[in-house]
C-alpha cells in the first residue's frame, strides 16, 4: 500500500484512534446505552398537522390568518350507510346521534364545528302560508316514529344538505367534525393518533352494534376518513416498518457475510449502523422532536449509508488480510486508505440532505436535520468505531484463502469488465447512456408534481381508508377534498350587491371546472333563503339587487355556517373536490387564477386557499419552485466535493455524469410507475443522488491512483476492479435488496420511495462501474495515462 | 316578508334615496358559456313545433335539445340575469323574460337572442311571456307588472294593469281573499304566469290567490274568484274551458267554466306546484318542488305521484316522445312516462 499517499493529518488521526483503542470502545458503548436508553424511554410519534405545511406560502398564511374563524384544514368525516339503504329508521336515528355524541366528546374535535343531523348548527328554512319558519332538522321533540321520520325527511329537502351531510340516495349520513390544533383542556398539540383510534372506537362500537341502544350489529356500515384517520392508519402500519427493520438488517447481514467470507468481520458494519441508528433515535429525543409517519424512513437511510461505508472498509481489510496482515494491522491500513475518501462520500451524503431544507415544510426540515445527524454519526461509527472494532476481530485460519479463492472467482469477470477501458467498448456503452439519458428525460419530463391517484398516496389503493373514501365520494357530493377560497371584502360585504354578485359568479366559473364536485358559497345560500322568502319559489332563487331583501336573504345564515364572519367581510368559498390529484389541483387554482385576473377589484380580494387541498396546492408549487434549485445545488455541492477530493477536473466530471444519468432515470422511472414529485419524495431524490455518488467517489479515488502510477485506462480500472469491484458491486446490491423489501410494505408511500431508492442504488452502481471508466477512456488524457509505464 | 321590504326598497327608489349600484352600465352583460350550464337552475322549458326543446334559467341561461332533450347547447345570450319564463309562438319566434326586467327575443328557434328591455333598476323580476299569433304579446312579472307589444316583442310597454271585479254577486271564498288581500294591504300582487287557451283568452295566475282572465288579448283583466287565498304559480289551459290552477302547498284546482268556479283535487304533495304541460296523448303533467312530478291519465280529473329520487326542486315541464322534459333545481333531466296497461 501506498503510505506515501497518506496525509500527515491522517497519520495523526490514525495514531490518536489506535492509541486508545479501549477507551474508544467503552465511550461507544456507554453512549450507545444512553442513546439507546433515550430512544427508548423518550421516543415518541409526532403527528401534527402544521409539520405539513409550507408555512411560508401565499396560501398557508391565508389558511393561518383564518384558521381560527373558519377553521383548519383538518377534518374528519365520520359517515354511517344502512346496510338495508334507508336511513329512515329509528335504528339509524339512534346510531347517527350516538356517533354525534361519541365524536363531540372526542379529545381535540372543536365541538363548536361538529356537524350533523343532530347537532343545533343544522337547521332548515320553510316557507308556510304567509311567512317563513326555520328550526333544527331534527326537532328537539322528535320521536322515532314514521311521522317523525317523515318530518326529518322533508327538513333534509327544505335544508338542501342531501349530498353533504345526508347520502345522496338517504342511505346514510355523515358526523362532519373539525379537529383543533391543541386541545384547549390540556393547551397540548392534538395527538392525531388518539383521535384516529377514537374514530376507531365508534367505527367498532356502530358497526358492531349497543344492544343496550337498540342498535343492531352488522346493520350499519362506518366510514372514517380525514387526515387524523389517515396518519392513524399509516400509524398502524408503521408497526410493519418495524419488520422490515429486522427483515432489512438479517438480510444486509447475510449478504455481507456471503461476500466478506467471514461472519465475524461481517457482523462489524452491521453492528456499526445499528449503532449509528441507535445514536440518531437517541438524538431525535435530545433534540425534542419526535418521528412522524415519513420520517420513520430516515434511519433505513442511515442504516443504508453505515453498511455501505463499513463494505467498503472490510472489504479494503479483506484486502489487507490477503496480504497477511493481522486483523490490527489491516484495520490501521484500512483507515489510513480510505479515510479521505469515507469522509468525502459521507460529506457528499450530508450535502445531499441539507439541501433538502430548502423545502420549507417543518416535516421535511426535520427529515433532513435528522439524516444530516445521522450522517454525522455514521462519520464516527464507520470511520472509528469500525476500524478498531475491526482490529480486535482474529482472522480465522482459512480466512485469506477464502478471501483468494473468491478473488480467483471473480478475476475473468474482472478481466472482462475492464475492456469498458478500451475506447471501441466506451463508445458503445456512452451511446447507450445517451440514447438512456435522452429517452429519460423525454419521460421523466412528464413526472407530474403532486399525487397521480386518488385517495389517499400514503396509502394502498385498496386499503380500508381509500375504499372508505370511494364509498364516501360516491354516496356524497363532498369527501374530504376541500379547496377553500377565502373572499375577503370590507365590513358588510355581504349586502353589497355588486360585491355578493362577483363572488356568485367566482362560485360559478369553479363549479364548471373539472375536478369541481360542489360549491357552497354565501351568495349561494342567500339565493336560496332569497326564494324561501318568497314562497319557495324557485323563479326568486336570485341574488336580490335590493339591499334590503339581501340583508333579509340572510337572516338566517349563521356563522357557524363557515360562509361569513361576524361583520361579513370575510366570505370563504368552499369547493369540494372529487380528488387531490395534482392535475385536479393545478387546474382548479388555474381556474381560480385566471378569474382573478380577469376581475380585478379593488374591493374584493380572492386568496387562495384552505382547505386539505390549498394544503396540497401550496406543498405542490412549493415542490415546483424548489426543485430546480434543490438539483442544482446538490450537484454544484458534490461537484465542489468531488473537485476537492480529487483536485482534478476530469475526475469530477467522471463521477458527476453518471450520477446526473441517474437522477434523469429516476424522473422517468417516477413517470413510468406513477409516482408524483411530491414534498415526500423530491427529499429521496436528492437522498439517493447524494448516497449514490458514493460508488464513483470510491472508485475514482482508487483509479486515480493508478492512473497517477502511470497505468492505462483498462490497466488502471482492471487494478481497481481487483481491489474495489466487488465491494462496490456487493454495496449496490446489498443496498437496493435491503430496500427493496419495502415494496411489500402496506403503506404506498414506503413502497413508493423503496423502488426509487432500489433503483437508486443499484443504477448508481451500474453507471458508475460501466459508465464512469467508458468516460475515463475517452476524457482522461492518452498523456497521463501509460507515460509512466 | 319579501313584500315588505322590497316594498321598502321602491319607497326608497321613489324618495330619491337611490341605493349605491355600480350596475348603472348601458348594457347588461353576456351570458357566460358553461360546461354545466344543462345542470343549473333552469326555470322554463317548451317545446316548440318541430320537436327541438327550448330551456331557459339562471345567469342567462339558454339551451337548446334537438334530441328531445338528450344533448343541449347553451346559445349565447346579450344578458346574464336569471330568466323565469319563456313562450313559443312558433318553432322560430320565441321571447324569455326574466330579472332585471330583461326581455330576449328569437327568431331562429333560440339559437340567438336578441335584448328587447332589460331595466335593472327596477329590481325586479318579470315571471311569465305570452304571444299570439299576430305578433301581440303580454309580460307578466312581480308587483302588478305588465308589459305589452305589439310588434312582435320588438318593442315594449308598459300595460296598467287594472283588473275588473267580476259583474256578479262575489263568493264567500271570494270576499274573504279580498279582505285577506286588504289586510296585508297588497294591491300590487306578482302575477307569476301567464298563459293563453285555444280560443284567445289569457289567464295570469299571481299571489295570494290572485287569478286574472282577459278575453281581449290583455287590455282588459277581470278577477277570477279564488278557490284558495294562497299564491298561484301556474294556470295551464286543456282545450275550451277547461283549465288547471296550481301554487303554493300542492295546491291544484280545476274549472271547466273558464275560471269563474274551481273543484280542488288532490295532489297528494304539500310541494309547491309550479309549472305543467299537456302531452299529444292527452295526459296531463304537473310539477313542483322536492322532485314531484303529478301524472293524470284521466282528463285532469285525478293525478298520481311520481318521486324523482333526488327530490331536486322542479319549475317547469315539457312534453317530449315517450315522457317529459323537466327544469329546475339540478337542470333538465327526462322523465320517462311509460303509458299505463290499457290507458
Amino acid at each position: 500500500m501506498r503510505v506515501s499517499h497518506t496525509p500527515a493529518i491522517v497519520r495523526t488521526l490514525e495514531r490518536l484512534v489506535f492509541g486508545r483503542r479501549l477507551l474508544l470502545l467503552t465511550a461507544f458503548g456507554l453512549l450507545t446505552l444512553m442513546f439507546g436508553t433515550l430512544a427508548v424511554r423518550g421516543l415518541h410519534i409526532d403527528t401534527r398537522f402544521t409539520k405539513q405545511l409550507p408555512l411560508k406560502h401565499e396560501y398557508m398564511r391565508t389558511y393561518l390568518e383564518r384558521q381560527a374563524e373558519f377553521g383548519g384544514a383538518n377534518r374528519v368525516l365520520i359517515a354511517l350507510i344502512a346496510r338495508d339503504g334507508n336511513m329512515f329508521t329509528p335504528e339509524f336515528m339512534q346510531a347517527l346521534k350516538t356517533a354525534t355524541d361519541e365524536v363531540f366528546f372526542i379529545p381535540g374535535v372543536d365541538r363548536a364545528r361538529v356537524q350533523s343531523l343532530w347537532t343545533p348548527n343544522t337547521r332548515y328554512t320553510e316557507v308556510v302560508e304567509g311567512g317563513i319558519q326555520a328550526g333544527d332538522v331534527i326537532p328537539p321533540a322528535f320521536a322515532p316514529t314514521p311521522a317523525g321520520l317523515a318530518r326529518v325527511r322533508e327538513n333534509i329537502l327544505k335544508a338542501g344538505i342531501v349530498g353533504r351531510l345526508v347520502a345522496s340516495d338517504f342511505s346514510g349520513a355523515v358526523v362532519s367534525a373539525q379537529l383543533s390544533e391543541q386541545d384547549p383542556a390540556t393547551g397540548r398539540p392534538v395527538d392525531l393518533i388518539r383521535v384516529g383510534q377514537a374514530l376507531e372506537k365508534v367505527r367498532q362500537h356502530i358497526e358492531g352494534g349497543d344492544p343496550a341502544l337498540g342498535i343492531a350489529p352488522h346493520h350499519f356500515d362506518v366510514h372514517v376518513i380525514g387526515f387524523a384517520k389517515v396518519v392513524d392508519d399509516i400509524a398502524h402500519g408503521a408497526l410493519s416498518v418495524a419488520i422490515f427493520a429486522v427483515a432489512t438488517v438479517l438480510l444486509t447481514a447475510l449478504l455481507v457475510w456471503i461476500y466478506i467470507q467471514s461472519l465475524r468481520i461481517a457482523l462489524v458494519p452491521v453492528v456499526c449502523s445499528i449503532v449509528a441508528v441507535v445514536w440518531q433515535l437517541g438524538l431525535l429525543v435530545v433534540l425534542g422532536y419526535g418521528v412522524d409517519p415519513l420520517g420513520i424512513l430516515v434511519p433505513f437511510v442511515i442504516f443504508a449509508i453505515g453498511v455501505s461505508h463499513g463494505v467498503q472498509k472490510i472489504s479494503a481489510v479483506s484486502d489487507a488480510a490477503l496480504d497477511g496482515a493481522d486483523s490490527n494491522e489491516a484495520a490501521r491500513r484500512t483507515f489510513r486508505l480510505l479515510f479521505l475518501p469515507a469522509i468525502v462520500a459521507l460529506l457528499a451524503d450530508l450535502v445531499g440532505f441539507v439541501t433538502i431544507l430548502a423545502i420549507p415544510v417543518e416535516v421535511i426540515r426535520e427529515m433532513a436535520i435528522t439524516a444530516s445527524l445521522g450522517v454525522g454519526v455514521v462519520i464516527l461509527t464507520d470511520l472509528v468505531l469500525l476500524p478498531v472494532l475491526v482490529s480486535y476481530v482474529r482472522f480465522d485460519r482459512g480466512y485469506a484463502e477464502r478471501v483468494r479463492a473468491r478473488q480467483a472467482t471473480l478475476a475473468p469477470l474482472w478481466h472482462g469488465l475492464s475492456r469498458i477501458g478500451e475506447r471501441r467498448v466506451a463508445t458503445v456503452l456512452i451511446l447507450v447512456a445517451v440514447a438512456l439519458g435522452v429517452a429519460g428525460f423525454l419521460k421523466g419530463r412528464h413526472t407530474p408534481i403532486g399525487d397521480t391517484e386518488a385517495g389517499v398516496p400514503e396509502l394502498r389503493r385498496d386499503s380500508r381508508y381509500n375504499r372508505d373514501t370511494d364509498v364516501i365520494t360516491r354516496k356524497f357530493s363532498i369527501g374530504t377534498d376541500m379547496f377553500n377560497v377565502i373572499v375577503e371584502t370590507k365590513p358588510n360585504g355581504c349586502v353589497n350587491y355588486d360585491i355578493m354578485h362577483r363572488i356568485d359568479d367566482f362560485a360559478w366559473h369553479m363549479a364548471n371546472v373539472e375536478g369541481v364536485r360542489d360549491v357552497v358559497s354565501l351568495p349561494g345560500v342567500s339565493k336560496i333563503v332569497s326564494a324561501g322568502w318568497s314562497e319557495g319559489s324557485l323563479k326568486w332563487r336570485n341574488l336580490p339587487r335590493n339591499e334590503h331583501a339581501l340583508v333579509q336573504a340572510q337572516g338566517y345564515i349563521d356563522t357557524s355556517t363557515g360562509l361569513l364572519n361576524k361583520d361579513c367581510s370575510v366570505m370563504p368559498i368552499m369547493l369540494f373536490l372529487a380528488d387531490h390529484r395534482a392535475e385536479t389541483i393545478q387546474r382548479v387554482v388555474g381556474a381560480a387564477k385566471e378569474f382573478r385576473a380577469a376581475h380585478p377589484s379593488p374591493e374584493v380580494s380572492f386568496r387562495l386557499a384552505t382547505g386539505n387541498v390549498g394544503v396540497m396546492a401550496a406543498q405542490n408549487e412549493e415542490v415546483r419552485a424548489k426543485e430546480i434549485p434543490i438539483l442544482v445545488y446538490l450537484f454544484v455541492a458534490i461537484g465542489f466535493m468531488c473537485f476537492l477530493t480529487f483536485r482534478s477536473l476530469t475526475g469530477t466530471v467522471l463521477v458527476m455524469i453518471p450520477l446526473a444519468l441517474v437522477s434523469i432515470l429516476v424522473y422517468a422511472v417516477m413517470a413510468l410507475v406513477g409516482i408524483g414529485l411530491k414534498v415526500t419524495t423530491l427529499p429521496m431524490v436528492a437522498l439517493g443522488a447524494g448516497i449514490g455518488v458514493d460508488y464513483g467517489i470510491y472508485l475514482f479515488s482508487r483509479m486515480q491512483e493508478f492512473l497517477g502510477d502511470g497505468c492505462s485506462v483498462r490497466e488502471a480500472y482492471l487494478r481497481t476492479l481487483r481491489v474495489t469491484g466487488a465491494s462496490i458491486f456487493f454495496t449496490g446490491v446489498t443496498l437496493a435488496i435491503g430496500v427493496a423489501t419495502w415494496v411489500f410494505s402496506p403503506l404506498k408511500f414506503q413502497a413508493d420511495v423503496g423502488l426509487m431508492l432500489t433503483f437508486m442504488f443499484g443504477v448508481n452502481m451500474l453507471a458508475a462501474m460501466l459508465l464512469l471508466p467508458a468516460l475515463a477512456a475517452w476524457f482522461v488524457p492518452r498523456s497521463r495515462a501509460g507515460a509512466a509505464s | 316578508m319579501a313584500r315588505a321590504a322590497a316594498a321598502g326598497g321602491l319607497i326608497a327608489l321613489a324618495l330619491g334615496v337611490t341605493p349605491a349600484l355600480a350596475f348603472d352600465a348601458e348594457a347588461p352583460t353576456p351570458a357566460v358559456m358553461a360546461r354545466l350550464a344543462p345542470r343549473s337552475l333552469l326555470l322554463g322549458v317548451t317545446t316548440l313545433p318541430d320537436g327541438d326543446l327550448v330551456a331557459v334559467g339562471e345567469r342567462g341561461h339558454v339551451l337548446v335539445s334537438a334530441d328531445a332533450g338528450v344533448s343541449w347547447t347553451q346559445s349565447p345570450t346579450p344578458a346574464s340575469a336569471t330568466l323565469t319564463a319563456l313562450y313559443f309562438a312558433d318553432a322560430r319566434h320565441g321571447w324569455a323574460v326574466g330579472h332585471d326586467e330583461t326581455i330576449l327575443q328569437s327568431e331562429d328557434g333560440g339559437r340567438s337572442w336578441q335584448l328587447r328591455h332589460w331595466a335593472p333598476e327596477k329590481q325586479q323580476p318579470l315571471l311569465g311571456v305570452w304571444f299570439d299569433q299576430a305578433g301581440h304579446g303580454v309580460a307578466v312579472g312581480a308587483f302588478a307588472t305588465v308589459y305589452r307589444s305589439e310588434d312582435g316583442g320588438r318593442s315594449w310597454a308598459a300595460a296598467p294593469f287594472e283588473p275588473q271585479s267580476p259583474a256578479r254577486p262575489k263568493s264567500a271564498t271570494a270576499r274573504a281573499a279580498d279582505s285577506l288581500a286588504d289586510d296585508e294591504g297588497i294591491s300590487q300582487p306578482h302575477l307569476n304566469a301567464v298563459a293563453g287557451d285555444d280560443r284567445g283568452r289569457l289567464y295570469i295566475a299571481g299571489e295570494a290567490g290572485r287569478l286574472y282572465r282577459s278575453d281581449d288579448g290583455g287590455a282588459h283583466w277581470q278577477v277570477l274568484p279564488p278557490p284558495y287565498p294562497g299564491s298561484f304559480f301556474g294556470v295551464l289551459p286543456l282545450g275550451g274551458d277547461t283549465l288547471l290552477a296550481y301554487g303554493l302547498r300542492g295546491h291544484l284546482f280545476r274549472s271547466e267554466d273558464a275560471g269563474l268556479s274551481w273543484t280542488r283535487i288532490d295532489s297528494g304533495t304539500e310541494a309547491l306546484l309550479a309549472g305543467g304541460a299537456r302531452l299529444a296523448d292527452g295526459r296531463v303533467v304537473i310539477v313542483g318542488l322536492a322532485g314531484v312530478v303529478l301524472v293524470s291519465h284521466d282528463g285532469a280529473h285525478h293525478f298520481e305521484r311520481l318521486q324523482l329520487a333526488n327530490r331536486k326542486g322542479l319549475a317547469a315541464v315539457a312534453p317530449v316522445p315517450g315522457g317529459v322534459v323537466v327544469a329546475g333545481d339540478g337542470g333538465v333531466t327526462r322523465v320517462p312516462l311509460p303509458t299505463p296497461p290499457g290507458g
